[in-house]
């Protein structure tokens, strides 16, 4: 299956400057899986929308969801 | 030894004060707020010379500490009318601190409306009539000022808005580069400032004196800020890349970003003003990330804006500047933005309330929503002090009277930061209930923070107290907010303090520090007036549904009544 996943500059998930990347995802999947297969480190990880809505890292993911994944913040 | 200095403007005297046992152990707004309440009747006329303006490095500030180098000021407010402190970085504090200044404060005020600047060296501290920046913007002040005292003086400086006693005029502190892009923003302790008479602080200092806290353990004390330090390089190197604003895509993702003055919770420009566009602003003019906003800072999250001519146009240009006079106005404009930081800096005016006032103006047709060639006007009214400038430079509340808001986003008459409280309800709580009126710096229940879902009204009256009193114990300390309101700060000071003193100061000790400087401030307040009703958000946040997310504020009233009645952690 294929979800969307949108960029953020400071996650740096896209290496080129495209604000979106589709990725293919075994059936099943949670976010984890998403972010692991991004190499991305968990930790640095904050708020995560599915379709706009809020989400947990073992949300299961479907073929043609929308993924933002927001970096851990500090407020400001 | 460190020391208190009392200057009292009606007199031009300068006397140093013995400083009480109980000031021992308080540094920041610890002891800034307990003057205030030794020394100021709650019942003051903030403008009167009866008032005091207290300023405090913090207890740690100076000792090596990452991050530690933060300077309270506090005064009874003219915005809030009741206790106040706001702490800003610069180079200030350090230097106050490296000289053994544990507090200065300010009575009194000038007779015959003459101007002063207070001068203080290694050797000296004097009063200096001011012949030549009454009058100026605080950049020009500052030139003028390093002209007559040197490149490398620190300086605290109010703009023509101090100068003029409005209820949003700030305190400026000279940055790592000498601009004074760092402020003490909140509650118009500019006025207070200005209404003594005083124009500008300026501290020159190379060598390093007595430390406000003898530290009787150096080793051990190194160490543990040695690991520290460390630990924070590494977890907050986001903040160090791309500063505050990284911010801003997550609160407009779950619907939290004040938009259209609190009318909408998701702006659709966001991409023009977030990390993203600032980033690339700062890459392709030249400009600077990784900034430090004070000595010994591990942080670095300031940064240097330049323009396409790689002109300076503002320093330490922060989120709640990029929402309050960004997406709150409807501007996306990042350019235009950065010069209305640059202008409030230079005026002396808090870019969060002035923010909020344009906001509260544009909802009552002074202007239009996203006219961005029409806020700087309305900025150079208030630097300039006509009618109407005067009356913005008063702030949303005054501003929202004037021209018949219903809308006006305050408590306390403070502004309301850039976290929507319909959707960040324990921040809302803090909003609501912290003696220092909306103020996310005095605790910020972010997503992830305080465990608890942040758009819940569950839970949040505990987790807000309780980061609430990690807040106060970082103002306390002089560490900045960043260093994390949490309870892993709270061991870290307490094993500092513990070092320091050669005394066993446990986690528990340290959390009832704040808390008792929490009820000092809500005490003063209640002196002062105030009452439940005032630990209440506007009743629109509970009336009309933030279009994000159909959200309303719902912590129950008897519940914000509860938040320093029920048990506190160290109690438990």
């Amino acid at each position: 299956m294929k979800v969307t996943i949108k960029n953020h500059i400071a996650l740096d998930i896209i290496k080129e400057k495209q604000t979106t990347i589709e990725v293919n995802l075994q059936t099943g999947s949670n976010i984890s899986d998403m972010l692991k297969l991004l190499d991305l480190d968990e930790s640095l990880v904050g708020i995560i929308l599915i379709n706009d809505e809020l989400s947990e890292k073992n949300n299961i993911l479907k073929d043609g969801d929308f993924v933002v994944v927001f970096p851990l913040i500090f407020g400001g | 030894m460190a020391r208190i200095y009392r200057i009292n403007m009606d007199k031009l005297l300068i006397e140093e004060d013995k400083i009480p046992e109980k000031y021992r152990l308080l540094g920041g707004r610890g002891l800034s707020s307990q003057i205030i309440m030794d020394e100021v009747d709650p019942k003051v006329y903030p403008l009167n010379p009866l008032n005091k303006l207290i300023i405090a490095p913090g207890l740690l500030t100076g000792s090596g500490a990452p991050s530690s180098g933060r300077l309270s000021i506090g005064s009874k407010s003219p915005l809030t009318g009741g206790i106040k402190e706001s702490n800003s970085g610069g180079t200030a504090s350090t230097n106050l601190a490296r000289l053994g200044i544990k507090a200065l404060i300010i009575e009194g005020k000038s007779n015959d409306d003459k101007r002063y600047i207070l001068h203080i060296s290694e050797d000296n501290i004097e009063l200096l009539p001011d012949d030549e920046t009454w009058g100026l913007g605080n950049y020009d002040t500052v030139k003028e000022l390093k002209k007559r005292f040197g490149e490398k003086s620190s300086i605290i400086s109010i703009g023509t808005a101090g100068e003029n006693q409005f209820r949003s005029a700030t305190i400026a502190i000279t940055d790592v580069d000498g601009r004074p892009s760092r402020h003490c923003g909140r509650g118009g302790l500019g006025a207070v400032m200005g209404s003594k008479g005083l124009k500008a602080i300026v501290i020159n200092s190379s060598i390093k004196k007595q430390p406000l806290l003898d530290i009787k353990d150096k080793q051990g004390f190194r160490e543990v800020t040695k690991t520290w330090a460390k630990h924070l390089t590494e977890t907050r190197k986001m903040l160090t890349k791309y500063g505050t604003a990284i911010t801003m895509n997550t609160i407009d993702g779950i619907g939290g970003l004040p938009t259209r003055n609190f009318s909408k919770g998701k702006f659709e420009h966001v991409e023009k003003i977030n990390s993203t566009a600032l980033a690339e602003k700062l890459t392709k003019n030249g400009g600077k990330s990784g900034h430090t906003c004070s000595p010994g800072c591990v942080i670095r999250c300031s940064n240097v804006y330049l323009d396409e001519n790689k002109d300076h146009v503002t320093s330490g240009f922060e989120f709640e500047t990029l929402c309050l006079l960004g997406s709150n106005c409807e501007i996306s404009d990042i350019d235009s933005i950065a010069r209305f930081d640059y202008m409030c800096d230079d005026y002396g005016i808090d870019t969060m309330e002035v923010g909020c006032a344009i906001g509260v103006a544009m909802e009552a047709g002074i202007l239009e929503f996203g006219d961005s060639a029409g806020v700087e006007k309305l900025l150079t009214e208030i630097g300039n002090g006509t009618t109407l400038g005067r009356i913005l430079g008063q702030g949303a509340l005054i501003t929202g009277q004037v021209f018949n808001v219903e809308r006006i986003p305050v408590v306390k008459g403070q502004g309301l930061p850039s976290y929507d409280p319909r959707v960040l309800k324990g921040t809302g709580v803090t909003y609501a209930t912290s003696p220092m009126g909306a103020d996310h710096t005095a605790g910020n229940l972010i997503p992830g923070r305080g465990g608890v879902e942040f758009n819940k009204p569950e839970g949040q009256i505990k987790a807000s107290r309780d980061i609430q009193v990690y807040s106060v114990v970082q103002d306390i300390m002089g560490l900045c907010n960043f260093t994390g309101s949490a309870p892993e700060t709270i061991d870290i000071v307490a094993k500092l303090l513990s070092l320091a003193l050669g005394e066993i100061i446990s986690p528990s000790d340290v959390y009832n520090m704040g808390k008792r400087i929490i009820e000092v401030e809500r005490d003063f307040n209640r002196k002062a007036g105030m009452t439940e009703n005032d630990d209440r958000l506007p009743h629109f946040f509970k009336t009309e549904k933030i279009s994000s997310t159909g959200g309303v504020f719902d912590v129950l009233d008897k519940d914000l009544d509860n938040t320093f009645k029920d048990k506190w952690s160290s109690d438990l």
